[in-house]
């Protein structure tokens, strides 16, 4: 058989009459984009403004919560500020690092590093997420020092709560509810708060939602702002 | 080496790249800053071979331990007794020499052995020349991934010196963070299997910006070499997937002196997710360490049995698409970890992973195929290689289907798998190219005969070691136990003899190589009739590799129409139909 | 931008570096080189992409897994001064490619200003790190003229000031730290010790990159002075910057995920 690539051999043979010793493949070069000083002036003055809009976003969403006595879903949250932020990553890897300019191969290299990037998240959370979906024995919920989280090494305690009695020895019980009113004043309220406020413990992981009060089932101190709960079953009435 | 092979290609100015430059000091700081990818192949080389036979005797040390079903006290640790200090004489200190064995037989066979193995050493030496190229991309920077490899290996070297880890080389959080509390053993293996990861890094990325920027006018992408695509395609994974590691390891580290409690379910962390974190490298590094053997494979049994290869596109995208695939399947080493979701999806898309396989076996057997097979020790090399790397491919499949692998998990039949993928795969493939580019690298010729002979020897040894393990495995023996019921003792008493079959095997090997070196005759400069650009280049290469930069005229493996370089036409009849388009072409 | 300092070489002059340069000895033009430089960086940024995976991995992970130990976890941290720090990695962001510019249109002095203010950038931004942020969080120490110091003039502890007053102890505030070291008493969720565990690492691993940004830019600045960059060579200098731009990106997703996502 005439070996098949003979055309395209034929070509070359042809093209080599004018063969460019210094570019050998033809290929096009991209050189030394030169980025005009008003173009990186007005990509600053856009990320910065889309700073400040991720800020103020996040502040009027905490704003909206307190206001209107709304829980909005932690997807809106996630949605808004990671949009954002790929904007800005887009502009800063488009302009500044020029891949708009330059060789298309920087581009591709970036895809595919994304694109394992996504890959890995999303095949890690695939097992994670999913742990209960099949046996429900697997998805069991918080026994009493069950170790979701660290455990004291001095008193068994869950280590959270060692702080809170080495603290509250160290400064005695009214100091600490002074010094606790002040910290916590302010904070705590609207968002970050759940439907599901059980955890579990034959796996690092709550089904879905919020672990509000695992502390309690380890713990002996009732948290001022957690109610002692010492059922092992889950508590669903919260 | 010695002045002689300079002699034998004295016509170039500069002579070959193992001129001694002047004395012995001179020679050696020349050795130790060259920046010239061939020195530092053969300096990878010999790194990794010293490494090799470290992870040699771990393993023998292993298996010599197996012969007995049980441990008992003083008497019975053969281990003890050879190799642990005196405070090892009793079952629990005899149980830690043998977990730190295994895991030194692990760590150091795939951290420093296999990964690195034909991509730095073969890899340096010969992608340049295949792409008729003078050097790789950033020749400092391969100089600079060798002394970090060799630093990550005097890690690893410290960490033994200081009596080991006994974690297995998978480093499994429970295991990594609570053995070996007040050392620093496990920190030193870890930082080491972290470093040597930028020195994979650094020679995947070198290798890929070669590839894309340094090929031979008139080189297009499907006129390279089928080993120069695979290790392209092992490159991309270093590149994509060794990171990974880093930030694992790197986490471990933080783990074991700050304790993060990130991956340490004591400290509320999960063990599981370390073991992604784990496997989305580990993974795709396998395909690391099998990618460039097929390569070598493709290349040798296209030049051995002297006819074009078939299938190129295919085994072309083939190498690309387990590369892709290599991704998207780490999950099948933790079955029996995740959720049955997650398990039942990661199954399916392991099977993925046979297709582009396959197609590489067929087409390589398609190439034997009515050509003119000349048993060379690299061709039986390579025929080893396709008998072995199927089974090691077929017995994966078990161990990928959910309800067998639960059986199969963490027993020796999954040991007996992957050393038929990684030592019938990867070492009986850079044991193929290591005899069919010698004379190219060193200018002499071997034995033949007695290289051969060697080779029949590591098969048989490899086949009586690691056949047996089948069967332990498939009767519930589990893999990292120092004691066994005395039913398995027959098989491990098969495969320890075996383990000392391959030790006169390679032994064999290396007094063949040795005596090359000394007394070899002068190699030609084209001895099996390879038609990539590497025989082109003087033997041993020059210097600059090519006295001018090489024209691509030909594709790699068109023996149907191309007299070989350095042959004489008359002793290579090309028909005559097939020789005027040779003609046409420039020849 | 009032510094024009055009350097024609007069006759007999002897030329800058930068025009001396040649390429290694394996490449065909200074151009291929150039673009190869550039290529391997690139897929070295791409490690150093996948590198962080395993943060925003662990974090998104651990996020989902214990939420409330994430939303109050970011309650304590101060946007301001992680909005700041944004801000400051932008501008010298922005200074950094201004610096590429100057060196393409061979505006050496202006160039080496810029990559000093960009140096500059990473300075203030580890200060604040280490000063604002870690310092009071590990410790209870804040500096005498942190800003923040005044929302908790209540529970300030004169006795343990140190320094003549320069760091000054609050009380309840510090030991919010990662894993067994954690000693914070008012934490609701008992996974809080993991979220500085990622806090930590994140932030440290970003700040070591900074480090390391500082460096390149460090040796770019010194070169610049030796004249080795200009119009027609300046591959170190363009690695640096998507290096440093690199360090800016990481910010971008680091900074709304541990600052404002509650």
């Amino acid at each position: 058989m005439p070996n098949a690539l003979l055309p395209l051999r034929l070509l070359m043979a042809h093209a080599a009459h004018h063969f460019n010793e210094s570019n050998p493949h033809g290929e096009k070069h991209h050189g030394h984009p030169i980025i005009p000083p008003i173009t990186l002036s007005t990509v600053l003055a856009i990320l910065l403004f889309f700073t400040v809009l991720t800020v103020g976003l996040a502040q009027l969403e905490v704003w909206i919560q307190g206001y209107f006595n709304i829980i909005l879903p932690h997807w809106v949250n996630i949605a808004i500020a990671m949009s954002i932020a790929t904007v800005k990553a887009v502009l800063v890897m488009a302009i500044f690092m020029q891949l708009r300019y330059d060789n298309k191969m920087n581009t591709v290299v970036m895809l595919f590093t994304f694109f394992a990037v996504g890959l890995f998240l999303f095949f890690s959370g695939l097992d994670l997420f999913t742990r209960d979906r099949v046996t429900p024995w697997k998805a069991q919920t918080v026994v009493k020092g069950g170790t979701g989280f660290m455990v004291s090494q001095a008193n068994g305690k869950p280590i959270t709560q060692a702080a809170r009695d080495r603290a509250i020895t160290l400064w005695g019980p009214e100091k600490f509810a002074k010094i606790e009113a002040a910290t916590l004043h302010g904070h705590d309220h609207g968002h970050g708060a759940s439907d599901s406020p059980y955890s579990n413990a034959s796996k690092s992981r709550a089904p879905r939602g919020v672990t509000v009060h695992a502390a309690d089932h380890a713990g002996d101190h009732a948290a001022p702002h957690a109610p002692a709960d010492n059922h092992a079953a889950p508590a669903g009435g919260h | 080496m010695s002045a002689a092979h300079a002699a034998a290609h004295g016509a170039h100015h500069g002579g070959s790249y193992l001129t001694p430059k002047g004395g012995f000091i001179t020679t050696v700081w020349d050795w130790m800053t060259t920046v010239d990818h061939k020195k530092i192949g053969v300096m990878y080389l010999f790194a990794i071979l010293f490494m090799f036979f470290l992870g040699g005797v771990a393993a023998l040390v292993v298996r010599t331990e197996l012969w007995t079903p049980t441990r008992t006290t003083e008497a019975g640790t053969i281990t003890g007794q050879l190799l642990a200090p005196a405070d090892a004489k009793s079952v629990a200190t005899g149980n830690d020499w043998y977990n730190r064995f295994f895991t030194l037989h692990g760590a150091i066979m795939v951290f420093m052995v296999i990964v690195p193995s034909i991509p730095a050493s073969l890899g340096n030496f010969f992608l340049p020349l295949m792409l008729g190229a003078k050097d790789v991309a950033f020749p400092r920077l391969n100089l600079l991934s060798w002394y970090i490899y060799v630093i990550g290996s005097m890690f690893a070297v410290g960490s033994i010196i200081g009596n080991g880890v006994d974690t297995g080389w998978t480093f499994y959080t429970p295991y990594s963070t609570t053995t070996d509390p007040n050392h620093w053993r496990v920190v030193f293996m870890v930082t080491a299997a972290f470093v040597l990861g930028f020195s994979s890094i650094l020679t995947g990325l070198n290798f890929v910006v070669t590839v894309h920027k340094l090929r031979a006018p008139g080189m297009g992408w499907f006129d390279m070499p089928l080993f120069v695509w695979a290790v392209y395609s092992s490159g991309v994974i270093q590149v994509l997937a060794t990171p990974v590691i880093g930030i694992t390891l790197l986490l471990l580290i933080f783990e074991r002196l700050f304790n993060v409690g990130i991956f340490d379910p004591a400290l509320g962390g999960d063990p599981v997710l370390y073991q992604h974190f784990f496997w989305f490298y580990s993974h795709p590094v396998v395909y690391v360490m099998i990618l460039p053997g097929m390569g070598i494979i493709s290349d040798v049994l296209a030049v051995h049995s002297q006819k074009k290869i078939f299938g190129y596109r295919a085994i072309a995208y083939s190498s690309l698409g387990i590369a892709g695939v290599s991704f998207i399947v780490w999950g099948h080493h933790m079955f029996t970890s995740m959720s049955e979701v997650a398990s039942a999806v990661f199954s399916g898309l392991t099977f993925l992973v046979a297709i582009p396989t396959a197609v590489k076996v067929f087409n390589w057997i398609a190439t034997l195929y009515k050509g003119s097979i000349s048993f060379t020790t690299p061709m039986v090399y390579a025929l080893i290689f396709l008998f072995l790397f199927s089974i090691g491919g077929l017995t994966g499949l078990p161990l990928g289907t959910l309800s067998t692998d639960l059986h199969l998990h963490d027993s020796y039949f999954v040991v007996a798998h992957f050393h038929y993928v990684m030592m019938g795969g990867t070492i009986m493939a850079i044991m193929a190219g290591l005899h069919h580019w010698w004379p190219k690298m060193f200018g002499r010729m071997y034995n033949q005969f007695w290289a051969t002979t060697a080779a029949i020897i590591v098969f048989i040894g490899f086949n009586v070691t690691f056949f047996t393990q089948f069967f332990l495995g498939v009767r519930g023996m589990p893999r990292r136990y120092a004691s066994f019921i005395p039913e398995f003792q027959d098989y491990h008493r098969i495969s320890t003899i075996g383990s000392y079959i391959l030790l006169v095997g390679f032994l064999l090997h290396l007094l063949v190589f040795l005596h090359s070196l000394v007394v070899g005759r002068k190699a030609s400069q084209n001895p099996w009739g390879g038609l990539t650009m590497e025989w082109e280049a003087s033997t041993p290469p020059s210097e600059h590799n090519f006295e001018h930069e090489p024209l691509c005229k030909h594709g790699p493996y068109d023996y149907d129409t191309t007299v070989p370089p350095g042959w004489d036409p008359k002793d290579y009849p090309i028909p005559a139909e097939n020789l005027r388009v040779a003609a046409a072409v420039g020849h | 931008m009032t510094t024009m300092n055009p350097q024609k070489p007069l006759a007999g002059e002897s030329l800058p570096k930068w025009r001396l340069y040649r390429p290694g000895h394996h490449w065909r033009s200074a151009d291929d080189e150039f673009e190869a430089s550039k290529f391997g960086f690139w897929l070295f940024l791409a490690t150093e992409v996948l590198l962080f995976a395993g943060i925003f991995c662990g974090y998104a992970i651990f996020r989902a897994m214990y939420p409330e130990a994430w939303a109050e976890g970011s309650r304590l941290l101060d946007w301001k001064i992680g909005g700041a720090n944004t801000v400051v990695l932008l501008i010298s962001s922005w200074t950094m490619a201004m610096s590429i510019y100057c060196f393409q249109v061979d505006k050496q002095k202006l160039a080496r200003q810029l990559l000093l203010i960009t140096f500059l950038g990473g300075l203030f931004f580890l200060f604040a790190k280490l000063g604002f942020e870690y310092m009071p969080k590990w410790t209870g120490y804040f500096l005498s003229f942190d800003p923040a110091l005044s929302h908790h003039h209540g529970e300030i502890d004169a006795a343990q000031a140190k320094f003549g007053g320069l760091l000054q102890f609050v009380e309840g505030y510090g030991g919010k730290r990662p894993g067994k070291w954690f000693d914070y008493p008012f934490a609701q969720s008992p996974h809080m010790p993991l979220w500085w565990g990622i806090y930590y690492c994140g932030t440290a691993i970003h700040a070591l990159h900074v480090i390391i940004g500082m460096t390149l830019i460090a040796r770019a600045w010194y070169r610049a002075g030796k004249g080795c960059y200009g119009p027609t060579h300046y591959t170190f200098v363009e690695c640096t910057g998507l290096y440093w731009h690199l360090v800016d990106l990481v910010w971008i997703f680091l900074f709304p995920l541990l600052y404002l996502i509650h």
